[in-house]
């Protein structure tokens, strides 16, 4: 299955389940921005890191290494009358490395930068609780659009050197949440969910200056971008209604 | 619980999408070493033992001294900001070339990078050094140094050699060379501010100095020349020949030496010349000479301490006593008057002076082209394209016509002849050949009686020697109106005459004949003398006419020109003037002679031999003809 394929296939599906909203019986729409708080695995990423700070003849202290840091996006629902509904995930999120070193004559810094870009469908069962509570769970098939930068800076006595080395791949993920979402007022609402998502897929990490290079991982094999980890993502809703006033 | 969006809730959207995409993840921390810098060396450095201004000219070599105990990355040597030099070592030469600079004051640093060997970043990149720097003024001089030279003068009585002090810098010595005709010294001179020094016991003569300024490792070097040797000289004074000199202004000065350095070979008379060397104190001496002659004295200068120097030679040769170094001259005695003419034809000038002989004063004067007939009675000028013809006896003009109707002549006139019929040779000057080997003559002949044309006669000769073969010879005479007779050529070596004819194509070379020759031109023939003998032969054919023998052996002959020829006669140490007529060639007279007087010039007229010695002496003759 080609990148193509899965990117028209996932668009696809986005779109069904955003459409889903329009020619469903329900006549609201429910939009949720969200901030959400991303573990990420990155093995290969911690290797690449690890032999680099072999590699360089400056003794390097970690001080980042892929730690959990937040994202955002927004999450496009229809009616949940019928407790189901169904719509589409717009999310960012990012991580990284770095290996560094500084004294008085100057400093020398190694990051890995990773960001990307989900898109998917989901969909979505919940059942109230009370009044204003409901609690319920969602899966979504995701695709990422990641970019990875090999940063380094080295700065001495005023001299300055640097080098930035970009990548690209897309990956395919299920997740998986448990939802809750307590209603403020009629048209808005607080919503959180806590998940897992797993990555299933991936293509090469492509140079982006040169299509046909890609990365490959200290030992052999192509690396990759893992970006499995825990999901939490708060956030709020808001309900519009799709059917003119009367 | 349809709700449309309120304007709060669209501002609360607005300010999280604006604020989100700027939360990607970054890492700004560093991770800070404490690096304790205080085991860091300084090194020590310098420019060995160079002084604070340290001066360049040309190509310098700097030695550079960095301290031991540190690392050395690089250093520079920096001449203003230019840098001139670096290496890595800890000590080094730094070789400048100073000439790239411009004359004057510059910085010059010396900069050390040396290892700090903290382990810092830098450090353990090489990226980082401690730079040192010391620095000094260099000053660089590349101007030329120059010499100059005053020249020499007389300081009260001393003469002094001068020159312009050196004002620059790094003065080492003066050097100043004298050099004089027979020995030389040298004076070194070590204070630049002195100019001049006094030339010991100078009193005259040629001296050079080649003065040396040596400075800045270099030197300069100047000339100059003086000579006073202006003081000596041999003139006449009245009758007697007098040697002058003029006082000597050198307060060393003691007395000239005066050296005669005469050849006393004469054959005749080597006993009559009993000059011997004297010593002259005084400034001025008369000499009474016995005999005329040519002297020569090398002169001296004494000093008071006796240094001799070589002034100078001095030469007396009185024209009015020696007449026979003069082979221009030829001289015509006319018995109808009391007058002689003297022409004197050489290739500048031409001229014919008439002398009252009783007085020797000048009667008249002709100067220009001349040509006087070999018997002396045709005497013409040629002027601005007129002949004139005058009377030789008078100088006073007979005739005149133009040339230009008669013929159109080429090439440039050099010398007009004319014979004893009053035949005229113009002899003009053609060409040389391309080598320069050859010399091309055209001669036009011209018949004075008739004033007519007769015909061309193309002539050469070779340029070397010196006009051999041409008809330019002042010894040469047109016999008639094609036979052009040269006795001898004055410049050359032959002791042959030659004879030209301008109907035959070549020169006809008496070869064999002895050199001492007298023309007759009253006769087509002439008159050689060799050994004993006296031959008369033919001009044209050279036909032996008669002989004559006389015991003893000639030393010259020369003849009136007409009845009479006089010999120099030599036998047994005795010397006579024998007069022989030509027509029959017998002697007709003998006078027993002086030898004193033979070395002057002899010419003889119908009736008197001439000797022109120190006074003309006079024979008369008694000659039953």
């Amino acid at each position: 299955m080609t990148l193509k394929s899965i990117v028209k296939i996932l668009l696809m599906l986005t779109c069904v389940g955003i459409g889903h909203v329009g020619w469903s019986q329900s006549n609201v729409l429910h939009i949720e921005p969200t901030l959400s708080f991303n573990s990420v695995t990155m093995d290969d990423m911690k290797v690449i890191l690890s032999a680099t700070q072999d590699e360089i003849p400056i003794e390097l202290q970690t001080i980042d290494n892929f730690p959990t840091y937040w994202g955002f996006g927004i999450e496009v629902v229809g009616n949940e009358e019928d407790r189901f509904s169904f719509g589409g995930i717009l999310h960012y999120n990012s991580s990284g490395a770095r290996i560094s070193s500084a004294d008085y004559s100057g400093s020398i810094n190694y990051d890995i930068l990773v960001n990307r870009v989900v898109l998917g469908p989901t969909f979505r069962f919940m059942e109230p609780i009370g009044d204003r509570y409901a609690m319920g769970v969602s899966g979504s098939i995701l695709g990422s659009f990641s970019n990875l930068n090999f940063q380094y800076r080295l700065s001495i006595l005023g001299q300055n050197e640097s080098s930035l080395n970009r990548f690209s791949s897309f990956s395919g993920q299920i997740r998986l949440n448990w939802v809750n979402r307590y209603q403020v007022t009629p048209g808005f609402y607080f919503i959180g969910q806590l998940g897992y998502e797993f990555d299933a897929i991936s293509t090469k990490l492509k140079f982006k200056t040169d299509r046909n290079a890609w990365l490959l991982k200290p030992g052999g094999g192509n690396a990759r971008l893992d970006w499995s980890g825990v999901r939490l993502q708060l956030g709020i809703g808001i309900t519009f209604d799709l059917e003119p006033s009367e | 619980m349809k709700r449309h969006l309120s304007t709060i809730q669209l501002i609360w959207l607005g300010v999280l999408f604006v604020w989100l995409p700027s939360c990607t993840f970054e890492s700004d921390e560093e991770f800070f070493i404490e690096v304790d810098q205080s085991e860091i060396v300084t090194p020590s450095i310098d420019f060995i033992n160079s002084p604070d201004t340290i001066y360049m000219r040309g190509q310098v070599i700097i030695d550079i001294n960095i301290s031991q105990g540190v690392d050395i990355v690089e250093y520079k040597v920096f001449i203003g900001s230019q840098e001139v030099d670096n290496g890595n070592s800890h000590t080094g030469r730094a070789f400048i070339d100073s000439r790239q600079f411009g004359d004057g004051h510059y910085p010059i640093v010396l900069q050390v990078a040396t290892k700090t060997n903290t382990g810092s970043i830098g450090d353990q990149l090489g990226l980082e050094a401690l730079i040192t720097e010391t620095k000094k003024v260099c000053l660089i001089d590349n101007a030329p140094i120059t010499a100059q030279v005053t020249g020499f003068e007389n300081v009260d009585g001393a003469l002094t050699f001068s020159w312009d002090a050196y004002k620059s810098l790094k003065f080492e010595e003066y050097e100043v060379v004298f050099g004089f005709p027979y020995q030389s010294f040298n004076q070194t001179i070590t204070s630049p501010e002195q100019t001049s020094v006094t030339i010991p016991d100078y009193i005259g003569g040629d001296i050079s100095a080649s003065f040396y300024l040596r400075a800045k490792g270099e030197e300069a070097s100047a000339s100059a020349n003086f000579s006073d040797v202006h003081g000596v000289a041999i003139e006449l004074n009245g009758e007697e020949p007098q040697l002058s000199i003029l006082p000597n202004t050198y307060s060393s000065f003691d007395r000239y030496e005066l050296v005669h350095n005469n050849s006393l070979e004469d054959p005749l008379t080597p006993a009559m010349y009993p000059i011997e060397n004297r010593l002259y104190d005084s400034e001025q001496i008369s000499i009474q000479y016995t005999y005329p002659i040519n002297y020569n004295f090398d002169v001296y200068a004494v000093s008071q301490s006796d240094v001799r120097t070589y002034l100078g030679g001095a030469n007396f040769n009185d024209e009015k006593y020696l007449l026979s170094f003069d082979e221009d001259l030829r001289y015509y005695f006319f018995e109808h008057t009391v007058l002689h003419l003297k022409v004197r034809e050489t290739a500048e000038i031409d001229q014919a002076i008439l002398y009252d002989i009783a007085t020797g004063e000048q009667v008249a004067e002709l100067s220009g082209e001349i040509a006087l007939s070999p018997n002396g009675n045709q005497l013409f000028e040629y002027k601005d394209g007129i002949i004139i013809k005058y009377n030789p006896a008078t100088l006073e003009g007979v005739d005149a016509f133009e040339l230009a109707p008669l013929l159109s002549m080429e090439g440039e006139f050099r010398r007009l002849y004319v014979s004893n019929e009053g035949k005229l040779l113009f002899y003009n000057f053609l060409s040389h050949d391309p080598f320069g080997q050859r010399t091309y003559y055209r001669s036009y002949f011209l018949d004075a009686n008739t004033k007519s044309f007769e015909r061309t006669w193309n002539h050469s000769s070779t340029t070397f020697p010196t006009r051999r073969s041409s008809l330019l010879s002042p010894n040469g005479f047109l016999v008639d109106s094609d036979l052009f007779f040269i006795s001898y050529f004055p410049y050359s070596q032959s002791d042959f005459p030659d004879i030209y004819s301008s109907v035959s194509t070549s020169q006809d070379d008496l070869s064999g004949v002895p050199r001492k020759v007298a023309p007759l031109h009253t006769s087509d023939s002439y008159l050689l003398a060799g050994g004993s003998n006296i031959t008369k032969l033919d001009y044209v054919n050279h036909a032996v006419q008669q002989t004559l023998r006389l015991d003893g052996q000639i030393l010259e002959i020369f003849s009136n020109f007409d009845d009479l020829c006089s010999v120099i006669l030599e036998d047994n140490s005795e010397y006579f003037l024998v007069i022989i007529s030509t027509d029959i060639l017998e002697e007709v007279d003998r006078i027993s002679l002086n030898p004193s007087i033979l070395s002057g010039e002899k010419y003889m007229t119908n009736n008197q031999v001439f000797f022109e010695a120190r006074n003309i002496n006079v024979y008369d003759l008694e000659v039953n003809r």
